[in-house]
Order: structure tokens, then C-alpha cells, then sequence
């Protein structure tokens, strides 16, 4: 699909990855191209999340290939890939329940260059709320307010790529298109979205284009109206047994 | 009020030690989640490089306080978390704390090593003979050193922690690894500055405390025993707290002494810290009960009824043969090695199979003993060597059971740290200086028919072990090993599971003792120290705490290491060097090495079975429309 020219900005070249004796993913080749939102969508175990694992370093494919805007980066630590500009929002949990707001401010500054003063005031700005709640234990926030403060690191660190792993996961329906809407307007502004998610209405709105996983492999691939009506058959394994 | 005056400032001198300590100890343990046992022998590494650098060297006392404090202590952390922590991952508890157990004895073996025990190690105080007057009661410089580090280190401690980023991070990793590393903080980086951080901490307070004490490795090194209590009371996390705590102890400690009657306190005061420790684990809150163990271990497999009373017979007719055929001379260690066996086996359900770890089993075998030699040698007396010990662990477990299991091990240790001082070395317990005399019970006399009557108990216990692991109990042992939370939604009552197991467990342990007291025909303080529990435990462990096979092979080997050490010198003091390596390695041997060996030659065997790897993925479509149709 991607034009030879433009590198990928996130590339999975014949990932096959797992846990110990357990293989989950089978042949994985996945171009994140380097404006838009992808959607990985697919049935509960399929493999997305460790799909996003292994494209956020945390777990090291057993063959295959991992490229960051063009290079090599399979095997590195994800601290190190976080530093280089990927930033990876975890499913359900994306700030530190202990710490405080601010606290988790100050932790989304790793990355070389981006500034305290800086994070802070994107953060607060774009979300007066957690300004009002800078003292309080981020675990003591709505889960609303927490995907906002996890979603402040994408805002703030000025990321090359964002992976977000299931950020509507028990969100009330208004907090969902909010986020949604953050994120259509993330990619907007010029970062590519890799965005993983469970329910497929939702995600087939903001995404520009649709992978569908199941069982470990990529069933379908394609713009949002192609795929639309092949991903209840993929989530029911209709698909290629006929 | 003077001497109220006086007394509080010791208390506060002494719990201000108390509170680098343990602070020490909770930021090794939040940032690794690894409870750091060898923590007081770190710091009495700490005081005795001081004493290397000051009295042999020459270094005057600031730059060698400096040099130890700042980069010979925090090394040895790092160091340490590179080379075992790191490697320990998610272990479970009976592995980790057997590493570091193992690395207390392996840094006391190498203190002892270099530093031989039997000359005297003196560190003279700070500012020696300056004293300064505050409200009527006379401080020493070297106590107005101790108690202005212990401040200065918890308030820059505590804003090293809230306002650097890297203290922010130390506490993020605690919180949540794997997001501290998606935001490119490296939790191995900071778990070894953790660490670094509380082996500095545990460096501070053994200088400090270097010239209070005689130093002496194994004294050093536990009286950290001391400091869990405050490191507990801030339960194991919150720094303040545990600052409070350290002070708290040391004030309790000191008004004690100046209050309770003078021949009175001489007992009761090592009792001190550990009834702390109980009041402390008594307020602690509920600990959340685990789900599941995150490394699934495969357990040895588990003899069946006719194999298990097969190796029982023939164990017997060894026995039998050997106490016939052996030479007299050799039949006291014998007997000796098979009462530790008995011993040892108490481990087996406690820790091969419910995953619990006691740290004074040696402890209650030493209350059995001094039961039977209350009660007298008659069946009476062999009760009581069993149902006292019995009645003893449940008291010491109790307080536990609504926690964790580190919190049990930290009780026993505290337990058979205060029993060391207030119960094996009083004299109206042990009432002779040579030893309490023990009976042998049953009036068998005779060396052969006694070494019998020991390989017996060994043999109705083992089958008694063995067949509790393939009842119904044994199965929610096991199943509460894996997961305390799955067995209470099953409607078990696990803390009643563990309780009634540790209890056996003990009573097992007693009647090993009171067999042993029996054997030697006395006992001392020394044959029930804390230290040689903690070998004892180790060596089960390192040989396969999970098998019988294990542990018999541990406590015979333990049995003819001195007999090794009249053929080669020097063996004796490597003992304890190997054990804690053993211990260490462990990491990868989870089953011990009986475990592994069995392992290795099943899996030979096995290997033309093994069907073949799947490349695809296992098909669910066939179940799908075979349940639709």
C-alpha cells in the first residue's frame, strides 16, 4: 500500500512472537504509514496486545523484524525505544495509580528534550481538570481523568509514533468520543496512530485504515468501508474455512 | 524525670539506628520487590571495611566513613542486584528469600575469611571522649553524630524522593514497571540505584553502630533482625512510617530496661523487638491475597501409595542392617544426621508444599528438646516435645496469616532471633552452664536400638509427609502455593490450612529436636542458633526441599561434612561459603538438585514421546460448528 518513497513509520516485518512454548502471533507484516490512525481491531485473544508488545519492545519477537521510521530497532528495551520517540499507552493503565498528577508529569519527561515547564503546561492546558487535581493520587482520579492524564504523555512528548492499547476500556460512551476525538486530532497534527481496540464501531470512525487480527494472523487489511463487512466474520473464524 | 530524660535520649539514639536500617530496607524492598535479607550483613561489610580502612590502614575517620558510606556499600548493592536480583525476575518468595538468606551466610563466610572472628575488631567512636549537656543528660559526640545523620539522611531522603526525577522514577518503578519503562525511565537502572541506595543506607548504620558493639559478624549482622520490626510497622513501603517506627522501637527498648525490674529485664529484653514486630504485624492491614503465581514451576512428581510404603520398607530394612553392621563409633553421628533428617523433613510440608517459609524450624526443634527433658523420657515426654513446639508455631504464626507470606518468615526469624537471647541462654530454662541434660525417650539406652528408634520416627513421618501429599490437604496445600486467592473463592479456609501446617509442621521439628537432645545427651544455646536454622533451611532447599529423597540426602551430607573435615582442613568454615552459592544459584533450580537431577533423567526418557512442535495454530473452527449443529 505504501508508496516505495515514504518510509513506514512503524514497520513489523515477519514478526512471529509469543510466551515461552505458547506462539501468539504467526507472520506479522504490518505497515504503519506515517500520518493516519491504523486500527487493529480483532476478537478478545487474537493477539493485539502482543502485537503492540512487541512493537513497543517489551517483548523481543522470536524471527522476524521490527523498524522504526526505517531502522532495525527488534530487541531494543522499550525504555530506550521510548526515548527515541515511541510512545506506547498500556491497556487500561497508562499513569501510575501512587503517584501524584504532577508527579506523573515529571515522569513523562524522559524523553531527551521535552521540558517540565512544557509538559506541564500542555497538560494542564488542554486539561483544566487535572490542574485542579495536580496534588491528588492519579489512582484516586475517574477512569476518565486518568486516560486523560495517560493521554497528556501523547500529547506532550511529542511522539514519532503512538500505540494505544484499548483506551475506551470501561469508559463511559462520552469520555470514549472525547478520546476519540483527541486522538483524530493527535493524528491531525501530523503523528501516526497505531490504535488498538476490542470493539470495532467505535474504532472504524476515527481510523484511516483497518487491520484485522485473528487467531494470530492478519485476516484483513484495508480502508474502513472494505473491511467493514469482513470483521464480524473474522470475529466468528467464518472466514477461509468454506 | 531525670532518668526518664535520660532514657528517652538513649532510645531515641538507638531507634534513630533502627530507622536508617530499615529505611535502607524498604527502599531495596519497594524498588525490587525483593525483601533483602542479608541487608544488617551488607552493613557489617560496611563496618568492617571502617574498621580496615581506619585502624589498619590508618585513614582517619571522616574520609573512611565517606569512602565506605559513599562507594564501597553502594557498590556491593549494585553489584549484588547485577549479579541475583536482577536474575530473580518474579520468583516466588521461598526463592528469593533463600537467595538472600544465602547471601547473608555467604557475606558472613567471607567477613569470617577475612577478618578472623577470634581476634578482637576494635572501631573507636567518633569525637572519642567529647560530651555535650542537653537538659541535664550527658550525650556523647559519637550519639549527636548518630541522631544528626539519621536526620539529615530522612529529610534529604525524602526529598530526593519527591523532587528529583530520578527519585520520582525510583517510586514510579514501584508502581508500575512495565509503564516506567514505556515513558523511557530504565527499571533496571533504577532498581540497581535502589539498591545501591539501601546497601548505603545498611553501610551508614553498621559504621555508626561499629563502635556501639563488638564487632562480630554474625552479631552484626543480625541485629538488623531488630530493624524489621520498623521496617514492618511502615509496612515494608512508607518511609515516614518506618522512620517512626525505628524510634519508636528504640525508645519501647530503652524504657523497658530503665523500668522493668533489673533481673527481670536481663530476660525479657531481646524479647523487645519481637513482640514490636507482633504488635506491628497485628495493625498491619489485610494483604490483598495473590492470584496466581506468574512462574508456573513444575513440582516433582508425587510417589504413589505402593511406592512410597516400598521405600518406606526398605529404608527401614537398611536401617535395620546399618544398625547392626555400623561401627559404635559411628552410630552417635548417625543417629545425630538422621534426627536432622527428621528435622529437615518438617520443612518438607511447610515449604516444598505450601510454599511457607519458617526461618527458626531449629528453633522449635529446640523447644521440643526442653520439653521432653521438663516432661521426663516416658511417652508423656515425646507428647510434649510435639505439642508444645506445635502450640509455640501456631502462636508465632498467627499474627501472620492475614499477610503475606514474607510476614511469616519474618515472624519466625524475629521469633527465633528473641528465643536465641531470652530462651536457650537463660539460665532458669536451661538451669545447667554445660547444658540442659535430656533424657532418651522410651529409657532406650542402647546406641543401636536408639539410632533404630530415630530411623523409625524418620520413617512414620516420611510415609505420614508423603501420603499428606496425595490426600485432599495436601492438594489445597499445593493448590494454596499457587494461589491463596482461587482456594478462598472455593470456599477454603486458608488460614486454617496454614495454621494447622505450620503447627505440624513445628511439632515435626520437635520431635527431631527432642530425638536429637536425646542423642547428644544434652542441650546447649548453640545447637538451636538462628544462623545454623538458616543453613538448615538453606541446604533443604539447595538439595530439594519438595522431595524426602531432598532432604535426607541434605542432613547426611551435612553429617559427614565433618567427617570430611578430619581428612581435609579448612572444610568446616567452606560449609557455610557453599551453601549460601548453592542457595544463590537456586535461581534457576527452582526443585533443588534432586529435583533437577530427576527432571533431567525423565525428560531423557521422555523425549521420543514428545509430540511434535505445532507450526499452526490450534483450530477452533471445528469446535465452533460442532456446536452449532
Amino acid at each position: 500500500m505504501t508508496a516505495p518513497v515514504v518510509t513506514a513509520a512503524l514497520e513489523l516485518r515477519g514478526v512471529n512472537a509469543g510466551y515461552g512454548r505458547v506462539q501468539v502471533l504467526y507472520d506479522i507484516n504490518l505497515v504503519l504509514p506515517p500520518r493516519g490512525v491504523v486500527a487493529l481491531l480483532g476478537p478478545n485473544g487474537a493477539g493485539k496486545s502482543t502485537l503492540l508488545r512487541v512493537a513497543s519492545g517489551r517483548t523481543v519477537p522470536s524471527s522476524g523484524q521490527v523498524l522504526l521510521r526505517g531502522n532495525d530497532v527488534t530487541g531494543r528495551s522499550p525504555e530506550r525505544l521510548a526515548r527515541v520517540g515511541l510512545c506506547s499507552v498500556p491497556e487500561g493503565r497508562g499513569v501510575f495509580p501512587n503517584l501524584t498528577v504532577s508527579d506523573n508529569l515529571r515522569m513523562w519527561t524522559f524523553r531527551p528534550g521535552v521540558r517540565r515547564k512544557d509538559v506541564e503546561e500542555t497538560a494542564y492546558g488542554r486539561f483544566p481538570r487535572l490542574a485542579e487535581r495536580r496534588r491528588q493520587l492519579a489512582g484516586r482520579l475517574s477512569g476518565g481523568e486518568q486516560q486523560m492524564l495517560a493521554m497528556s504523555r501523547a500529547l506532550t512528548a511529542d511522539p514519532d509514533v503512538l500505540l494505544l492499547d484499548e483506551i475506551s476500556m470501561g469508559l463511559a460512551p462520552v469520555v470514549v468520543a472525547e478520546l476519540f476525538a483527541l486522538v483524530r486530532q493527535i493524528a491531525d497534527d501530523g503523528t501516526p496512530v497505531l490504535l488498538v481496540e476490542q470493539f470495532a464501531r467505535t474504532a472504524l470512525e476515527v481510523a484511516d485504515e483497518v487491520a484485522v487480527l485473528s487467531q494470530g494472523r492478519i485476516r484483513l487489511h484495508g480502508a474502513p468501508d472494505q473491511v467493514r463487512d469482513g470483521v464480524l466474520a473474522t470475529y466468528l473464524h467464518a472466514e477461509g474455512s468454506a | 524525670m531525670d532518668t526518664f530524660l535520660a532514657l528517652t535520649v538513649t532510645g531515641l539514639v538507638t531507634g534513630c539506628l533502627y530507622a536508617l536500617t530499615a529505611s535502607g530496607l524498604v527502599v531495596t524492598y519497594t524498588t525490587s520487590g525483593i525483601f533483602n535479607f542479608a541487608h544488617g550483613a551488607i552493613g557489617m561489610l560496611a563496618a568492617f571495611s571502617y574498621w580496615e580502612l581506619t585502624a589498619s590502614q590508618g585513614m582517619p575517620g571522616l574520609p573512611a566513613l565517606l569512602l565506605t558510606v559513599l562507594v564501597i556499600s553502594p557498590l556491593v548493592g549494585a553489584v549484588i542486584e547485577r549479579l541475583l536480583v536482577r536474575r530473580l525476575g518474579t520468583a516466588s518468595l521461598e526463592v528469593t528469600l533463600t537467595v538472600t538468606v544465602g547471601l547473608l551466610l555467604l557475606l558472613i563466610g567471607i567477613a569470617n575469611t577475612i577478618w578472623d572472628p577470634a581476634t578482637p575488631h576494635r572501631v573507636q567512636a567518633f569525637f572519642l571522649g567529647d560530651e555535650v549537656t542537653v537538659a541535664g543528660v550527658v550525650l556523647t559526640a559519637h550519639q549527636l553524630v548518630i541522631v544528626a545523620t539519621a536526620t539529615a539522611v530522612a529529610i534529604s531522603l525524602w526529598a530526593f524522593l519527591h523532587w528529583s526525577r530520578t527519585g520520582v522514577a525510583l517510586r514510579a518503578v514501584v508502581d508500575d514497571r512495565e509503564l516506567a519503562a514505556l515513558t523511557g525511565a530504565s527499571p533496571t537502572r533504577v532498581g540497581q540505584l535502589g539498591w545501591a541506595l539501601g546497601a548505603g543506607l545498611a553501610g551508614l548504620a553498621g559504621v555508626l553502630l561499629a563502635s556501639q558493639v563488638s564487632l562480630d559478624a554474625t552479631t552484626m549482622t543480625l541485629l538488623v533482625v531488630n530493624g524489621y520490626a520498623a521496617a514492618v510497622l511502615g509496612r515494608l513501603t512508607n518511609l515516614p512510617l518506618t522512620f517512626v517506627g525505628g524510634l519508636l522501637l528504640g525508645l519501647c527498648q530503652a524504657w523497658a530496661v530503665g523500668y522493668l525490674t533489673l533481673d527481670f529485664i536481663s530476660q525479657i529484653q531481646p524479647v523487645i523487638p519481637m513482640l514490636f514486630l507482633f504488635v506491628a504485624l497485628v495493625l498491619s492491614p489485610q494483604a490483598r491475597l495473590r492470584v496466581a503465581q506468574t512462574a508456573p514451576l513444575r513440582a516433582p512428581s508425587v510417589p504413589g501409595a505402593r511406592r512410597t510404603l516400598l521405600a518406606t520398607g526398605s529404608f527401614l530394612v537398611v536401617a535395620a542392617l546399618a544398625a547392626v553392621a555400623m561401627p559404635l563409633s559411628r552410630m552417635g553421628d548417625a543417629t545425630h544426621g538422621m534426627a536432622v533428617a527428621l528435622i529437615l523433613l518438617s520443612l518438607v510440608p511447610l515449604v516444598g508444599y505450601g510454599g511457607m517459609v519458617s526461618l527458626s524450624q531449629l528453633t522449635f526443634a529446640g523447644i521440643g528438646a526442653v520439653a521432653l527433658a521438663k516432661v521426663g523420657g516416658g511417652p508423656e515426654g515425646l507428647l510434649a516435645a510435639i505439642a508444645v513446639p506445635a502450640a509455640v508455631g501456631l502462636l508465632v504464626a498467627l499474627p501472620t496469616m492475614r499477610l503475606r507470606g514474607l510476614h511469616l518468615a519474618l515472624a519466625t526469624l524475629a521469633f527465633g532471633y528473641a528465643m536465641d537471647d531470652a530462651f536457650f541462654s537463660n539460665a532458669t530454662v536451661m538451669t545447667d552452664s554445660l547444658g540442659l541434660p535430656v533424657p532418651r525417650p522410651l529409657g532406650l539406652d542402647d546406641p543401636r536400638g536408639y539410632f533404630f528408634l530415630v530411623c523409625g520416627a524418620f520413617a512414620v513421618c516420611a510415609f505420614g509427609v508423603l501420603a499428606l501429599r496425595r490426600s485432599t490437604l495436601g492438594r489445597r496445600l499445593v493448590a494454596l502455593g499457587d494461589s491463596p486467592a482461587g482456594c478462598s473463592t472455593l470456599g477454603m479456609r486458608v488460614r486454617r490450612t496454614k495454621l494447622g501446617v505450620f503447627a505440624m509442621s513445628a511439632g515435626m521439628a520437635g520431635l527431631g529436636g527432642a530425638l536429637l537432645g536425646g542423642q547428644q545427651g544434652a542441650v546447649g544455646s548453640a545447637d538451636f542458633g538462628l544462623l545454623l536454622s538458616l543453613t538448615l533451611l538453606l541446604l533443604a532447599v539447595v538439595w530439594g526441599v519438595r522431595t524426602v529423597s531432598g532432604v535426607l540426602i541434605a542432613a547426611l551430607l551435612l553429617e559427614a561434612a565433618p567427617l570430611l573435615q578430619d581428612h581435609i582442613s579448612g572444610v568446616g568454615s567452606v560449609v557455610p561459603l557453599l551453601v549460601g552459592l548453592g542457595a544463590i544459584g537456586l535461581g534457576k533450580h527452582q526443585n533443588g538438585i534432586v529435583g533437577s537431577v530427576v527432571a533431567a533423567t525423565r525428560r531423557r526418557r521422555a523425549v521420543p514421546n514428545l509430540p511434535q512442535p505445532r507450526t499452526e495454530p490450534p483450530i477452533r473452527e471445528e469446535v465452533l460448528t460442532s456446536a452449532q449443529s
